[in-house]
């Protein structure tokens, strides 16, 4: 293998030799220190063989006088191969070119990875690294590493360390976050009310409550103080735990129209194209001869591979509609407009299971076209909230 | 006298055990499986076709038979055939 390599950077001949006894050539050959290598015999007195073009010129004083013939069928290697690249001119400062290119390219960055963020959410720190400059294509010499470390590490006073290094073309952002301490063993705070209720239960974890059950409490009232007494006496701040589960009620109001307008189909159809071709329409077919109707379109856009050509033909079909009123009746739209204040409190994350109580009241809207249900429900759940103070 | 200090190379080859091929200039000859052969230490080809190539040593001949033999590579005391090997035979003078 070595030596096969050896003999291509030399470069090497390939010769047929002709004549009688070529056995007796042969060993005369190799006597004199030459090598010869991929040595075939053709026909009885034709040998094909491999040597190197040093060898090949010491050849010829060899075989003088033995009535032998030989010639060179072709020449292999890096000096021929050199030698027929130098007289392709084109070839060479393509070549050049495309070294220069790809040199040139790789000062920019292609790529841009950031791993590590987990509070912090990507795109956030994406738009921050974009406003620092750095974008996909970007010079890799007008970077500041260790200045942009800086910067994330301030605007994001989560992060305890931001590592920029470039391999390549491959720019890699790691940032390693603190671990944040958890808040409510060191603060000092209060269990606040999230909102106004009935208090059906106390359990006070730390703290002291501040309601009985029975009490109405009113949004932001203290539920449960921080402040406390220890086994020995001792007046205690800390952060105030516990659940606090009270009545509380959330209203909503839907409404519904005793009557609906809808567009019903005639059977009456008609069918046009238009082409369009960049910002230029052209309807193929006639116009609809009817009014008012619905319309459904079906473009087609032409396109090589997944390059979309902006070519669009698009079939129309038009259906003839007959707008009607339907009469809808009280008990219905009294059913959908008690529906609709449904999913309003459904929006709100209330779950109709967790309903202890219920209340409706019913409203006729003044022009006497719809009806309005205000929807009241009662439900029982944790209502206290920490709230620290510092 | 050449016989007689040849037969004392032998001896102490034996008795020393000396390598064979260095003190008696006998060739070496390694094969790989039935494709490859490579003998050290030739004294010239005798004859060669593509079902037969002899070669001479010290005192005798080797004759490798096979089928499609052809020289990879030949220099002055080296010589690697390549093919499908199917016999090696020696013949001493």
């Amino acid at each position: 293998m070595i030596a096969q390599l050896w003999a291509w950077i030399k470069g090497y001949v390939i010769i047929k030799i002709k004549g009688a006894n070529l056995e007796g050539v042969l060993n005369r050959i190799v006597a004199q220190g030459l090598i010869l290598w991929d040595v075939q015999r053709v026909t009885a007195n034709i040998i094909i063989a491999k040597m190197q073009v040093r060898s090949f010129k010491q050849l010829r004083p060899l075989l003088t006088g033995l009535n032998i013939q030989v010639s060179i069928v072709g020449r292999a290697g890096l000096p021929f191969l050199a030698a027929h690249v130098l007289k392709r001119k084109a070839l060479l400062v393509g070549l050049l070119i495309l070294c220069l290119g790809l040199y040139y390219l790789s000062g920019f960055i292609w790529f841009i990875e950031v791993t590590g963020n987990e509070q912090v959410h990507t795109d956030e720190l994406v738009s921050a690294i974009v406003d620092q400059g750095i974008i996909v294509g970007v010079k890799k010499a007008a970077l500041d590493l260790r200045r942009i470390e800086n910067h994330l590490l301030t605007l994001f006073p989560q992060f305890s360390w931001v590592g920029i290094n470039i391999r390549g073309v491959l720019m890699r952002i790691e940032v390693v976050e603190r671990t944040s301490p958890n808040l409510e063993d060191v603060q000092y705070g209060n269990m606040v009310a999230k909102r106004d209720g009935l208090v059906t239960q106390i359990l006070p974890f730390r703290g002291t409550p501040q309601v009985k059950v029975g009490d109405t409490v009113k949004k932001g009232e203290i539920l449960i103080s921080g402040e406390y007494y220890d086994l020995y006496g001792r007046k205690q701040r800390g952060a105030a735990e516990g659940v606090v589960r009270a009545r509380v009620w959330y209203d909503a109001i839907g409404e519904a129209a005793y009557s609906k307008i809808v567009a019903e189909r005639t059977g009456q159809e008609h069918v046009n194209y238009t082409l369009t071709i960049g910002q230029w329409t052209l309807r193929i077919g006639k116009q609809v001869p009817f009014a008012p109707y619905m319309v459904e379109s079906h473009p087609w856009q032409l396109r090589v591979r997944s390059i979309e050509l902006p070519v669009v033909v698009t079939r129309h079909v038009y259906y003839e509609v007959e707008y009607q009123t339907l009469e809808i009746s009280p008990e219905i739209a009294r059913s959908i407009a008690f529906e609709r204040a449904w999913q309003q409190l459904e929006a709100k994350g209330i779950k109709r299971e967790q309903v202890v109580a219920s209340q409706v009241e019913e409203y006729q809207i003044a022009d006497q076209d719809g009806v309005r249900v205000g929807l009241i429900v009662e439900l029982e759940e944790n209502i206290a909230e920490f709230i620290p103070q510092l | 006298m050449v016989q007689d200090l040849n037969r004392v190379a032998k001896r102490l080859v034996n008795v020393l055990d000396l390598p064979a091929d260095a003190i008696l200039d006998l060739p070496r000859i390694t094969i790989t499986g039935n494709l490859e052969i490579l003998i050290e230490k030739h004294k010239g080809i005798e004859k060669y076709t593509t079902e037969e190539v002899w070669l001479r040593m010290k005192d005798g001949l080797i004759c490798i038979s096979g089928r499609k033999l052809a020289i990879r590579m030949i220099a002055r005391d080296d010589i690697k055939l390549e093919g499908i090997i199917e016999k090696i035979e020696f013949q001493h003078r």
